[in-house]
């Protein structure tokens, strides 16, 4: 398992997981009331069945692939509480306009993370554009990883940060 | 120029600090040579044939004396007392050392300058013409507008890693001197009939393996939405740009299989949904930035200085060199000079630490403190009393500097190619400095007239060879070196009411490199025996007659 950090350390420190169980095709080996990450097409067409089966106590996130336009799952933003957006590799950059639009046009107040070709030299670039957390690709220094959110203490341009909350974000054990 | 405030010196400060981190990780080998390679690209710094390479930007190709005696500083310290003037208004060092690199970089941030997003696959250096500000045909000055857009492009989150490189251009006269319509977004500031600001985007131009005239989808852009729009351009491009081919990364290959039309529409849905936000100007925010640019102080002077006048009457030299290199003024008295770093035996755009020194007197003397760099490979000095125009002189053509074949054959533009470059086919500096041999006779340049000749020693196109009225491209057959030619390109050409570029013809099967100059000359030849008027330039023939009598005589010679 990757480690996931967000800006005040790591979030799966104690468990060692962060409770979410990716679908990736087998049904049974989800069990009900899980919080469940779903790839794209199949949230798209089975929502309504999956919301039965993880219930109240589970919840529901999407993973989206760097070509897949988040303009699908707009409507759909409240039934989520993850957006996952891949990055095969970290020169794709194509993750950091769909964050962008996750967070300014379709304003998506639950977690967005980065997973993937996650490394230290992206993480500030990434949390400005909206990603709060960050599942560490596995050669990555934490500590480093930590240090990587105040790279820049300052910048020119408004980015999608400004919609996060970071009041909201979980301190980390 | 515009003078850094403690915010900007603060992101310049922390980037260094980032990039040293990051070099010390690659060092320890926490850090692999891939991944290191896409951040080291992004902060300048390449690895070529025989050491790495530093790029410096200029933004927008304005420098101060202390800027150019910091040059100086690095090349002797950190390099071999020279430095090249690229064809992207940038300084390039060749042989610094990459633990090194990192001191270079804090040793420019003390004069406000860096290495940032001159190369790798993000938003580039912004460009513009080397008159801005003085020209008498400028509409709008672009400088203030240059400078915001640097800040905006500086280190923004959404794209960093676009498919490809991206370079903007922005001009503000009738003529177009910063190539807009060969960039990936050429801006042509303008005014409506009201008198308001305004801004005809250009996507999709470009040159490399497929050149392409950029088009226009917007015609007048109402300055407050300027980065509004520009970051819609780039959502666009950043989404579906092609990420499986670099060959059709760039954005003009997007602009073109999805036809311009397409493009403007999801441009314009993307702005439409965007605009009126954060992003939009004040004129608060244009006042700010405005406010830290120094401005030249003028005189009030005649227009012409009888000693002046005299002198050239007498000298016709210096009226020779008034006539190429010394440029018209908006402000009467005043004249705008083009230092020539064209000099036989001297690659294009080379400059010894010595004479970056000797250029930084001269600013300060003639030019209150300033010079532009062309990306022409020559320099700049805007705002030279006409009245000191012959003491100017002196000294250029003691430093070698005063050779009057600006608009030349002389003027050559030409990559580093293969002496230099790990991506050349052929050499291109040996090819420019045997032609230039050739043709050195200053009395057969201005026969010949207007002529602009440029070199690339790969497909790549950083000599810009398409748009050369004569263009030389270096191909690789069977590991050995040939050349390419094309003729009839223009980096700006009047069309109608308006610019446009044009893309030159190749003229057939390429040739050895010991054909070339004999090629070009039979070319200028063809030109010279076919031109109907003295001022009908190679370009214009080549546009009357087409390519084919070029060809028959080029090929018959060479057979
Ligand atoms: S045109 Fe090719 S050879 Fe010349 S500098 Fe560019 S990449 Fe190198």
């Amino acid at each position: 398992m990757p480690k996931l950090i967000n800006r005040y350390g790591v979030v799966d420190a104690k468990t060692g997981t962060d409770g979410w169980i990716e679908y990736t095709g087998d049904a049974n080996a989800i069990p009900a009331g899980a919080k469940v990450l779903l790839p794209l097409t199949e949230f798209r067409e089975f929502s309504g069945t999956w919301q039965k089966h993880v219930g109240t106590n589970g919840a529901l996130g999407v993973k989206l692939s760097p070509a897949d336009d988040p303009a699908l799952i707009a409507h759909d933003l409240e039934k989520l509480a993850l957006i996952a957006i891949e990055f095969p590799a970290f020169t794709d950059g194509r993750g950091y306009s769909t964050a962008t639009l996750l967070r300014e046009r379709y304003r998506f107040i639950g977690e967005l993370r980065a997973v993937g070709d996650v490394q230290r030299d992206q993480i500030f670039l990434m949390s400005r554009a909206g990603f709060t957390t960050f599942a560490l690709r596995d050669d990555q220094s934490v500590e480093k990883s930590l240090a990587a959110f105040n790279d820049f203490s300052s910048y020119y341009q408004h980015a999608a940060d400004r919609f996060v909350d970071r009041s909201a974000l979980p301190l980390a054990a | 120029m515009y003078q850094y405030t403690a915010f900007d010196q603060r992101i310049v400060d922390e980037r260094v600090a980032q990039f040293r981190d990051q070099t010390e990780r690659h060092l320890a080998g926490e850090l692999s040579a891939d991944d290191f390679k896409v951040l080291r690209l992004q902060n300048g710094l390449y690895i070529q044939k025989h050491a790495p390479m530093l790029r410096v930007a200029i933004p927008y190709g304005l420098v101060n004396t202390k800027q150019v005696r910091m040059f100086a500083h690095i090349a002797r310290k950190y390099d071999r007392d020279y430095a090249h003037f690229s064809t992207r208004q940038n300084i390039q060092f060749n042989w610094p050392e990459l633990s090194r690199v990192p001191d270079i970089l804090a040793d420019l941030a003390t004069v406000q300058m860096h290495a940032i997003q001159t190369s790798g696959n993000c938003i580039r250096n912004t460009t513009t013409d080397q008159f801005a500000g003085v020209a008498p045909d400028e509409v709008v000055n672009p400088l203030v507008w240059a400078e915001i857009i640097r800040q905006w492009s500086t280190i923004h989150p959404e794209f960093a890693y676009l498919p490809r490189k991206f370079k903007i251009a922005i001009s503000g006269s009738t003529k177009d001197r910063a190539a807009t319509l060969v960039h990936d977004i050429g801006l042509v500031a303008l005014k409506n009939d009201a008198g308001q600001i305004g801004f005809r985007v250009i996507v999709g131009g470009g040159l490399g393996r497929t050149p392409i005239v950029g088009t226009a989808i917007r015609e007048f852009l109402p300055w407050q939405h300027l980065i509004t729009y520009l970051e819609a351009v780039l959502r666009v491009y950043n989404r579906l740009g092609r990420r499986d081919n670099k060959y059709k990364a760039r954005i003009k290959i997007l602009v073109k299989e999805s036809t311009p039309a397409q493009f403007a529409e999801w441009v314009e849905a993307e702005f439409e949904a965007t605009k009126n936000g954060p992003t939009l100007l004040s004129q608060h925010e244009i006042d700010v930035v405005s406010a830290r640019f120094t401005q030249p102080v003028y005189k009030s002077l005649p227009s012409d200085d009888a000693a002046t006048v005299t002198f050239a009457a007498s000298n016709s030299e210096f009226a020779r060199w008034q006539r190429r290199n010394v440029h018209a003024h908006r402000v009467s008295g005043y004249a705008a000079v083009t230092l020539s770093l064209k000099r036989i035996g001297v690659p294009p755009g080379d400059i010894t630490a010595d004479e970056l020194d000797r250029v930084a007197a001269l600013a300060d003397q003639f030019n209150q403190g300033e010079l532009r760099v062309t990306h022409e490979q020559n320099l700049v000095f805007t705002d030279v009393e006409v009245s000191a125009l012959p003491e100017l002189w002196r000294e250029l053509k003691a430093l070698g500097m005063a050779t009057p074949n600006i608009g030349l054959i002389g003027n050559i533009i030409a990559c580093p190619g293969g002496d230099f470059c790990d991506l050349a086919n052929a050499v291109s500096i040996p090819v420019a400095a045997a032609i230039h041999e050739r043709f050195e006779s200053l009395d057969y340049q201005f026969d010949i007239g207007e002529l602009d000749l440029n070199i690339s020693g790969c497909i790549n196109a950083c000599g810009h060879h398409h748009v050369g009225h004569i263009g030389i491209l270096g191909v690789d057959k069977h590991e050995e070196e040939w050349y390419q030619i094309t003729i009839g390109g223009a980096q700006t050409i009047a069309q109608g009411g308006t610019q446009t570029a044009k893309i030159g013809k190749i003229i057939g099967p390429s040739f050895a490199r010991a054909q070339v100059t004999d090629v070009i000359e039979n070319l200028i030849t063809t030109y010279l025996s076919l031109r109907e008027r003295d001022d009908e330039r190679f370009v214009d023939v080549v546009a009357r007659t087409g390519i084919e009598p070029f060809k028959e005589r080029v090929y018959a010679e060479a057979n």
